[in-house]
């Protein structure tokens, strides 16, 4: 936390929020509407910011007791029960969807080499590229493409979008948003790259409204890493590492 | 017999294990958990939107959230209550925040009320023990002006704007007193002081 107790009282400055504080401020309940479901988010992924959450939750629960007791409406329970029911045949119905999309996404990925070396060759002279350092050319990348990697980035929330990464190693990393995604004004999404065991990630840049971005190959780590995205300061993180919240996430796989 | 044995089983079991029951789409479990929590969880609804109505649709909203969330819910990481209770008051806050002229008509109902009232009796909080005195106890040993916030945010489910008007205090001091007296409240609860 950035104040003490003992601070000066009528000193207004506002620092920038550690995942503490927002937390903090998350569970009392003071962040603005689209704050608060940007930590809601970011804490299904971020598993510290989580446990932070529920810290807080548990510190600030004994406060409830001074609103004390009132019998809510009796058609209440009827009305939570009508939106239950139809639970397990809808828990077995996504089981079934997640596995067809699962199905599809190998069909997809193995599809890709297809398109993909097209889609980092279309994307290198664009302006929305976050960093490139001498893309492959089509015919070398073809090589690559056959054990091309696909990973979903977001899945925190099916309101907010999300990206599909497509990793081709030794060549780089395209990730494309699979919807428009909501842009704060004064912010920008950042993305990151966490490598298996790593300490903290490593800024990749500034992901442009309904931008490709590649990350150069030789930035791909090896193995199993973690794709971040976060919200950031208009131009990306002034520290190197992520300020906002992280809100999109995923696993590229071996 | 048998089903009033089964219904005292249910009621006697911890509303984490009756979460973990639901998570496995057991109703009864949680039908078991709404008919313990519903009073207290509806009443402190009712305390943020006062208004009937919205507290009945966050008590709805968030139970169906708790349903769906249900085997999200780690009891390794905290109790059960706290984290039903914070899935209702979330969705309360957010309600009463997104009502339109929700601004506007939380100014104009109070006016610009300057609260001098000193911090409401904490005794209910403290007679709840453990968590509940070291939470009053600590609150208590805040600059009064902090812990004021700090309770009528979480009570009340004011915005820091509203505080700051309610108060006639300015925003970015009200901001301040918040940080430093959460800030506080957790040091003076981590490290058992106050």
């Amino acid at each position: 936390m950035s104040g003490t107790m003992d601070g000066p009282d009528a000193t207004p400055a506002e620092p920038p929020e550690d995942g503490q504080s927002l937390a903090a401020l998350f569970a009392l309940g003071v962040l603005a509407p689209d704050e608060a479901r940007a930590v809601a988010e970011a804490a299904q992924f971020d598993a510290a910011l989580a446990a932070e959450i529920a810290a807080w939750e548990a510190r600030l629960a004994p406060l409830a007791r001074l609103s004390g007791e009132q019998e809510p409406p009796v058609d209440l329970w009827p009305r939570i029960q009508a939106g239950l029911r139809p639970s397990p045949r809808v828990r077995r119905a996504m089981l079934e969807q997640a596995q067809a999309e699962a199905r599809a996404a190998r069909g997809w990925a193995a599809g890709l080499g297809r398109w993909l070396p097209w889609a980092i060759a279309l994307a290198a002279p664009a302006a929305v590229l976050v960093m490139l350092r001498g893309p492959a050319g089509p015919s070398q990348m073809a090589s690559q493409v056959g054990a091309t990697r696909v990973a979903a980035l977001g899945a925190l929330s099916s309101a907010a979008g999300g990206w599909v990464a497509a990793v081709v190693p030794g060549q780089g990393v395209v990730l494309s948003e699979t919807s428009a995604m909501p842009r704060p004004v004064g912010r920008d999404y950042e993305l990151w790259v966490l490598a298996e065991g790593a300490a903290a990630p490593v800024p990749v840049g500034v992901i442009a409204p309904a931008a490709r971005v590649v990350l150069p190959g030789d930035r791909v780590p090896s193995g199993r890493f973690k794709l971040l995205v976060s919200l950031e300061p208009k131009g990306g993180s002034p520290t190197g590492l992520p300020t906002g919240p992280v809100l999109y996430g995923g696993v590229v796989s071996e | 017999m048998i089903a009033l044995v089964d219904e005292g089983c249910r009621m006697a079991r911890s509303s984490a294990a009756l979460i973990g029951a639901a998570a496995m789409g057991d109703e009864d479990a949680f039908a078991t958990l709404y008919e313990r929590h519903k009073r207290h969880f509806f009443a402190v609804a009712l305390r943020i939107t006062r208004d009937a109505a919205l507290a009945s649709d966050a008590l709805q909203e968030g139970f169906l959230q708790i349903w769906q969330n249900a085997g999200r819910f780690d009891p390794g990481q905290g109790e059960a209550e706290p984290w039903m209770l914070a899935t209702v008051r979330y969705r309360a806050i957010d309600l009463l925040r997104r009502r339109p002229g929700a601004e506007t008509a939380s100014l104009s109902e109070d006016a610009v009320v300057a609260e001098a009232e000193a911090l409401p009796d904490l005794r209910v909080v403290a007679a709840q023990g453990g968590q509940g005195a070291a939470l009053a106890r600590c609150l208590e040993a805040l600059p009064p002006e902090r812990a004021r916030l700090i309770v009528a945010a979480f009570v009340e489910g004011y915005s820091q704007s509203e505080l700051a008007a309610r108060s006639d205090t300015p925003l970015g001091t009200v901001k301040a007193w918040i940080r430093r007296g959460l800030a506080g409240l957790r040091a003076c609860l981590d490290g058992g002081r106050g």
